[in-house]
């Protein structure tokens, strides 16, 4: 498989991930969307793969997104400590998610907790974004290497 | 039923313990700790009042101590007698396995349905 196909598979298995989550935690559709944000992406989660995956899944919202997928798992108002767990553990979901639909033995790889990290931020270059209600966010996925069946 | 959340997300403990309540079991109560060694305490404080939780759901990965961590102290402190349910994000972490070596009952994948836990508490949960 070409390197070109295997990111587009990939990102196909992530629009899948995303879509599986946000039904699940909040009973509405996310889908995926134009990457380009209102206002600059200013939260980030990001969550490591190793062993038999080599990469890394990086989140990226706007403080105001941020703040309203807060307010939709909770029902209420949330403070600033619930906003950078909400954003940590969607990535935590959807990283495990995503590496649960690979092949194995990469299926089998390990993830690191998830880190919450906020203010000015250096995003990936390449990345997909998804759109819920009247919000978005980004997902950046980097692959080093993978062993796949 | 009195049930324990064992988390060190403190979002993730309110979205737990909603699921429980929508899930329509039987709840006395719902306790909530940040990490293993705060879980081991409300163990502790239990049993000096002779009571126990019906039901633990935990976190694998916390600081302080761990999911594995806190089911390997409760065993050794004898208060090992409530069902414990892992929540995790990654099923295959060698962690959700190692805690079912330790004495957790089973696991539940995030993102998790108000159905799922259901399930899940019906078929472990110890009721008074």
């Amino acid at each position: 498989m070409s390197a070109e196909a295997a990111a587009e598979r990939w990102l196909g298995l992530m629009d899948e991930t995303v879509a599986e989550a946000f039904a699940t935690m909040l009973g509405i559709e996310c889908v995926p969307a134009c990457a380009t944000a209102a206002s600059p992406r200013n939260t980030a989660a990001h969550v490591r793969f190793y062993g038999a995956l080599d990469g890394e899944c990086i989140l990226l919202f706007a403080a105001v997104d941020a703040e309203k997928l807060t307010r939709m798992l909770l029902g209420e108002a949330p403070d600033d400590a619930m906003i950078g767990d909400a954003v940590g553990e969607l990535c935590n979901v959807l990283a495990g998610g995503w590496k649960r639909r690979l092949r194995p033995p990469a299926s089998g790889a390990n993830l690191s907790v998830p880190t919450v990290k906020r203010g000015e931020l250096d995003p990936p270059d390449d990345v997909r974004g998804y759109q819920f209600n009247d919000a978005q966010f980004a997902v950046g996925l980097t692959v080093v290497a993978i062993a796949e069946d | 039923m009195k049930v324990l959340i064992v988390d060190d997300s403190a979002l993730m403990r309110k979205l737990v313990a909603r699921a429980l309540r929508e899930a329509g079991l039987p709840l006395d109560e719902i306790i909530e700790a940040g990490n293993g060694v705060e879980g081991i305490a409300v163990l502790e404080r239990l049993a000096a009042c002779e009571q126990a939780p019906g039901l633990i759901l935990c976190d694998v990965h916390m600081p302080v101590l761990d999911g594995v961590g806190f089911l390997r102290r409760r065993a050794a402190l004898g208060l090992a007698t409530a069902p414990v349910l892992m929540v995790t994000a990654d099923a295959s972490d060698p962690m959700v396995a190692e805690a079912l070596s330790a004495g957790a009952s089973g696991s539940i994948a995030k993102p998790f349905s108000v159905d799922q836990i259901r399930e899940k508490a019906l078929a472990l949960a110890v009721f008074a």
